[in-house]
């Protein structure tokens, strides 16, 4: 018998995506009317539809990835966090409205549970989304269930908070690695191991920068609002006049106008945190890569503001799309992966979807 | 006889079986109701029926098997038709429960039509099939809370020949049970269940048995034509009638409140009453000189107020006048009076007052 000869697939290079911003937007207007319609119900399998558009529209030696998630289970993961978390939160506002006492003592614990929820619910997300993730039948997932990662989140948190943000790339970093290193495709685990120490260079400029715009901001708004501050400590009423509202006017500009300034000056850092730690990540012996610069972020968002701008909002619909699409453009591998020594993977797949995330807004595809 | 399969139809294939990311080249040709999958070295039949279509790439069209969820075979060069295209898409449900979910969302929404476009005569054909045992519970306990029941037991005497002179031989679409409330309200109201009730100033304000007749044979049109039970199910709907059910009709004092008679619901009860009149030989014209006393007075406050504003007698009925007339209009040449002076007498001391009043002249404010 004549041995049956393997078809290669036509493919120059590892990573393609091929996704169409024409066919996403009929998809996307399809997904709002629908999610219309149902007073918003749809949105759970509006956003499976979303990423089994870009999944198999991303190519890894010309076979398409695959999302196997179901807008079921992303309505269950969002029935349990509505039930275990918002309805608890709701109600521990409304003891802290009613009984200011005990208010005052269960509001900061609640708080610190806020944020440590919002840690376990971007590992989760990651979680569900890399099990319903396949590639020739073989699945990803995690190890963890991200109550321990719930923690670190929660201590990086402080630690930046108690720095002013100066430790901002070794929590990034540290984060990124924690996640990563749990995760697994098939038989093989991801390593990272991205160092913060290159980025710091690049880094500390910026918040220098960032430190100076603060506190001429803090002068400004105070500047803004001395007038005000001055007829209240002299015992008088703060003048509401045309004057006042000029005020509010320019506190927002110099706001605005601050934030963006940080923005510019963290580009160069932002772009370099992700070649950092894409680059620092593997999969056995096949490396990955992120070429993007400050540049490329600027663009980026130019073209996303603009976009929403001129369409009155209607363009958000795309940034799923602009958002995914940036960034599968400008992933790239090197070396190979072992594909026959890829085995299957052992983790038990999560049953219910990335709820505590959506909760949160977290997942921006 | 050669049972090799036809190598005619045989298409070059890339199989992926699940347990590892090798690709291995195979042939897939179909034969009878199984899809043949060979390789060099293995050769596999797969029931056809279990087989789903997934995704087509420039590389080829994907198929999928819903007993092993990891398992693909990619088919490449296939014909712009036949068996490939007749399998069922990878995740589309049978045509049997796509019927059934598109069945029940346009069940949904027909009913959600129909209750918007015709409620009231979805309302009206419904009450008849209420059932008594229901609906005289919650009537029960609506009497039971608007006050003391009178019992003296020569007005109850009389009130009963009155009730059993009114209805019938046919009877009402429920059993009569007609109470007087000790109230000072000048009203009578129908409720749910066949009660009826009138309040004790109506009868003290009424100039003749005729007049009270006249007010219960409009009530007793009330029932016969069900606006009670209409009432019920249109104010309190499901969750009621299961409550009731359930042997709980705690709490529905409330819907007292609710049994407002419409303009159309009053006129049809008017001319019900006519005709229990007329049947029970008891001239409708007494009632209009009723209604002309009782036109533009009344000024109750409070409890007695909410009373007075039930049902049909209140001072703010607009069309006093031109009920008045109907009734003048159908007056009875040969009517007998509703009462014997007596039984009258008795009428008016049910509630144990001695009435105050001459019986003939209408009770001064």
């Amino acid at each position: 018998m004549d041995a049956i000869t393997p078809v290669h697939a036509e493919h120059d290079m590892p990573l393609e995506f091929t996704g169409r911003a024409g066919r996403y937007f009929e998809l996307a207007l399809g997904n709002l009317l629908l999610t219309i319609i149902t007073i918003g119900i749809y949105r759970f399998w509006a956003k499976t539809r979303v990423r089994c558009y870009l999944w198999e529209n991303t190519h890894f030696m010309g076979e398409p990835l695959e999302y196997r998630g179901r807008g079921i289970e992303k309505l269950i993961g969002a029935l349990i966090v509505l039930g275990v978390v918002i309805v608890p939160i709701f109600l521990i506002g409304l003891v802290a409205v009613a009984m200011p006492g005990l208010g005052s003592l269960v509001i900061l614990p609640a708080y610190v549970a806020m944020f440590y929820l919002l840690g376990v619910g971007i590992y989760r997300s990651q979680r569900y989304m890399f099990s319903r993730t396949s590639w020739r039948g073989i699945r990803g997932g995690m190890s963890g269930n991200g109550w321990a990662y719930g923690w670190l989140f929660l201590r990086m948190l402080l630690l930046q908070a108690v720095t002013l943000g100066l430790t901002a790339p070794y929590a990034a970093v540290r984060l990124w690695n924690a996640r990563m290193n749990d995760a697994m495709f098939g038989s093989i685990a991801v390593t990272a191991d991205a160092q913060w120490r290159p980025l710091f260079r690049r880094f500390l400029p910026a918040w220098l920068g960032a430190l100076v715009v603060y506190a001429a901001m803090l002068w400004l708004m105070l500047q803004a609002m001395m007038p005000a501050l001055a007829a209240v400590g002299a015992g008088g009423k703060a003048p509401v006049d045309p004057e006042a509202l000029k005020h509010f006017a320019q506190l927002y500009a110099v706001l605005i106008g601050g934030m963006i300034l940080i923005g510019l000056m963290m580009l160069g850092y932002h772009a370099a945190m992700l070649r950092e730690v894409f680059g620092a990540t593997r999969l056995g012996s096949l490396g990955l890569g992120m070429t993007v610069t400050g540049r490329d972020l600027l663009m980026f968002s130019l073209g996303n503001l603009a976009l929403i701008v001129f369409t009155f909002g209607f363009g958000l619909m795309m940034m799923p799309y602009r958002t995914y699409g940036f960034y599968a453009r400008r992933l790239v591998t090197n070396g190979t992966l072992d594909t026959d020594h890829l085995l299957q993977t052992r983790l038990a797949a999560p049953v219910q979807g990335d709820g505590l995330a959506d909760a949160f807004d977290v997942s921006s595809f | 006889m050669d049972a090799s399969p036809n190598t005619t139809l045989s298409l070059r294939a890339t199989l992926h079986d699940g347990s590892s990311a090798r690709a291995i080249p195979v042939l897939a040709t179909p034969y009878g109701e199984r899809l043949v999958v060979r390789s060099d070295d293995d050769i596999a039949g797969v029931p056809m029926p279990k087989l789903r279509r997934g995704i087509a790439t420039p590389a080829g069209l994907t198929l999928h098997r819903i007993d092993l969820p990891d398992w693909r075979l990619i088919l490449h060069d296939v014909p712009p038709s036949g068996w490939a295209h007749d399998l069922r898409r990878v995740g589309r449900l049978s045509p049997r429960s796509q019927a059934l979910y598109i069945g029940a969302a346009v069940l949904l929404a027909a009913v959600g039509a129909a209750v918007w476009t015709s409620g009231n005569e979805m309302v009206v054909a419904v009450a008849p099939l209420v059932p008594y045992r229901v609906t005289e519970p919650i009537g029960r306990s609506l009497v039971a809370d608007m006050g003391r029941a009178c019992m003296a037991p020569a007005g109850r005497a009389a009130l009963s020949r009155m009730v059993a002179e009114l209805t019938p031989t046919r009877g009402f679409a429920e059993p009569l049970v007609v109470t007087v409330v000790d109230v000072p309200v000048v009203n009578a109201v129908a409720v749910p269940g066949g009660h009826v009730v009138i309040f004790r100033r109506l009868i003290e304000e009424a100039a003749s048995p005729d007049e009270v007749a006249g007010v219960l044979a409009h009530e007793f049109g009330h029932v016969d034509r069900q606006h009670p039970n209409q009432a019920l199910i249109r104010e309190m709907g499901v969750s009621l009638l299961a409550r009731s059910l359930g042997g709980n009709i705690g709490g529905v004092a409330d819907l007292t409140l609710l049994l407002h008679g419409t303009r159309a619901a009053e006129a049809e009860a008017d001319g019900e009453a006519i005709g229990v009149l007329r049947a029970a030989r008891i001239s409708p014209a007494q009632l209009a000189g009723f209604f002309d006393r009782q036109a533009g007075k009344s000024d109750e406050k409070g409890i007695t107020a909410v009373l007075a504003r039930l049902g049909d007698y209140a001072d703010s009925h607009p069309s006093d006048a031109s009920r008045a007339a109907r009734f003048r209009g159908a007056a009875l040449a040969n009517a007998k009076p509703a009462l014997s002076p007596a039984e009258w007498q008795a009428l008016r001391t049910i509630c144990g007052k001695p009435s105050a009043v001459v019986a003939s002249q209408p009770t001064s404010r």
